[in-house]
């Protein structure tokens, strides 16, 4: 079997332009972003599109594992509706981009013709939700490419969403939630620690904490280049919550060589050049509509 | 005569409920009425235990049986056996999909595309809470879940081909004597291709060399 950096190389001779390595930030627009941003996205990154382990894990942790949260809270009696259930979450859960999903998920109901503050649609809409979750989870799997490095051997993933019968979705749900979030078997088991100790990495991550703790460097950059300094000083504290602060810096290591990484994170352009990566960064949706 | 925590020991509450035309007066003994209270419609009697009845046996107040108004119930409706059997109610939905397909086929470029479309948009919602209900039709309703997400991204871009295309993944689904998860996937599959074909401009630029795209695709699922 070759190996995916074998049929790169093979790829590259062929044609001149890097392979398409995406970030995190550039699946999540492609799956929900705005339409003009998609458009724009899909016409710069020419196709086929790699991603690592890891930016999959990081898409499911910041994406499916909600909607997991949102399928199992709507169940409960307390919230008549889908709807209340959605409110419900949306102020329970801090992160920005969370609201976003979650009124996503609400309008493409309201789209299909379902109307999620009906309590005698409760069912239906989670129903819905639940063939969400597994449609969005599949796509994932099968519409990119693993670059096949996972330098941290993150195992967060050792458990596949994959479509089941009704009866046994939603313990099988509830199983690969819990093996995602079980931290302290996740971290047994990957070798983070071991990633950041390596020679062959120390004179890049020294480049990405210098340049990020530089005065005039963007307060992201800054934040990243401190969890890296802290994570260096003793990476046998890592945890999976800290090791999700140098997320880019994790990325930009599974980058092959012969790839470009495509992403909407302005953090990179600290962090490539300091791995020898070629990067593109994209305008963000806002950015794209003022011009 | 009976101490306070005696009396508390060997008494009994026993809801009772009064029928009509009948009051405390007439159905309980002279000899309990002091201890009836009477809330709403619901008496509690508290009975105190006679000294000659043994603390073995259960002590209850002599009531009459409860009797309770016959109701007629609203029989049923006989329902068809095309409805109630899942692959007879797979395909009449699935005939109903197909002809909302082709409709919105027909008047594409025409006046009437916005109807179709909304007629065609009201079935899937409808055949997908049909099948939603339904615990044997779980996979279908999955199935209608994916026709929907596809016609919801990518309907204004369909052309009279992609139509006939989406059309022929129904017909799949009604051939088959039962749907599994396995299918759902394919279907999903068929429906994703279809649907990257839309979003870039060709499929010569998702894979490079046909050849070894189709090696990677057999090595990827080895992997899995």
């Amino acid at each position: 079997m070759k190996s995916p950096q074998t049929k790169a190389k093979t790829k590259t001779a062929k044609t001149s332009a890097p392979l398409s390595y995406l970030d995190t930030s550039v699946l999540r627009q492609l799956r929900f972003g705005h339409p003009e941003q998609k458009k724009a996205l899909i016409a710069s990154i020419p196709a086929p599109h790699y991603v690592s382990t890891y930016v999959l894990m990081e898409f499911i942790r910041g994406v499916i594992l909600y909607y997991i949260e949102l399928y199992f809270e709507s169940a409960e009696t307390r919230h008549p509706s889908f709807a209340d259930a959605c409110t419900f979450s949306t102020e329970t859960f801090s992160n920005r981009d969370l609201k976003t999903l979650l009124g996503l998920i609400i309008s493409l109901m309201q789209e299909q013709g379902f109307d999620p503050a009906n309590p005698a649609n409760k069912e239906t809409c989670r129903r819905k939700l639940q063939d969400h979750i597994f449609s969005v989870a599949e796509e994932l799997f099968s519409l990119y490419r693993n670059v096949g490095i996972a330098e941290e051997a993150c195992s967060k993933l050792r458990k596949h969403l994959a479509r089941k019968e009704l009866e046994e979705r939603d313990d099988h749900m509830l199983e690969f939630s819990e093996a995602f979030k079980n931290d302290k078997t996740c971290r047994s088991l990957c070798s983070v620690d071991a990633l950041l100790k390596a020679n062959e990495y120390r004179n890049s991550y020294q480049c990405v904490i210098d340049k990020g703790l530089a005065a005039g460097s963007t307060p992201t950059t800054k934040k990243l280049a401190a969890a890296l300094k802290e994570r260096i000083d003793s990476p046998d504290d890592t945890t999976c919550t800290r090791c999700s602060k140098i997320g880019d810096v994790i990325i930009a290591v599974n980058c092959p060589h012969n790839f470009q990484i495509h992403t909407l994170d302005t953090s990179f352009s600290t962090v490539a050049p300091c791995f020898s990566r070629e990067v593109q960064i994209h305008p963000s949706t806002k950015a794209l509509l003022k011009m | 005569m009976a101490t306070p925590a005696a009396f508390e020991r060997q008494t009994k509450v026993v809801p009772y409920v009064l029928q009509k035309s009948q009051t405390v007066d007439n159905v309980l003994p002279p000899q309990r009425r002091w201890h009836a209270v009477e809330i709403f419609q619901t008496v509690i009697v508290q009975e105190e235990k006679p000294e000659t009845l043994s603390d073995f046996f259960d002590f209850h107040p002599v009531v009459s049986p409860t009797i309770v108004p016959a109701k007629l119930k609203k029989i049923p409706r006989p329902s068809l056996i095309a409805r109630s059997f899942e692959p007879h109610a797979r395909k009449e939905i699935l005939e109903l999909l197909a002809a909302r397909i082709s409709e919105v086929r027909q008047t594409l470029g025409q006046p009437g595309v916005a109807t179709a479309v909304a007629r065609l948009r009201a079935d899937l919602k409808k055949g997908y809470e049909v099948a939603s209900l339904r615990d044997d039709m779980a996979n279908f309703a999955s199935a209608i879940s994916l026709l929907q997400d596809y016609c919801y991204m990518h309907w204004s871009k369909m052309s009279a081909d992609q139509l006939t295309r989406l059309e022929n993944t129904l017909i799949l689904m009604r051939k088959k004597s039962e749907v599994s998860p396995k299918d759902i996937t394919r279907i999903a599959a068929v429906l994703r291709e279809q649907g990257r074909s839309l979003d870039y401009p060709s499929t010569v630029q998702l894979y490079l060399d046909d050849e070894e795209s189709s090696d990677e695709g057999k090595d990827k699922d080895g992997e899995d």
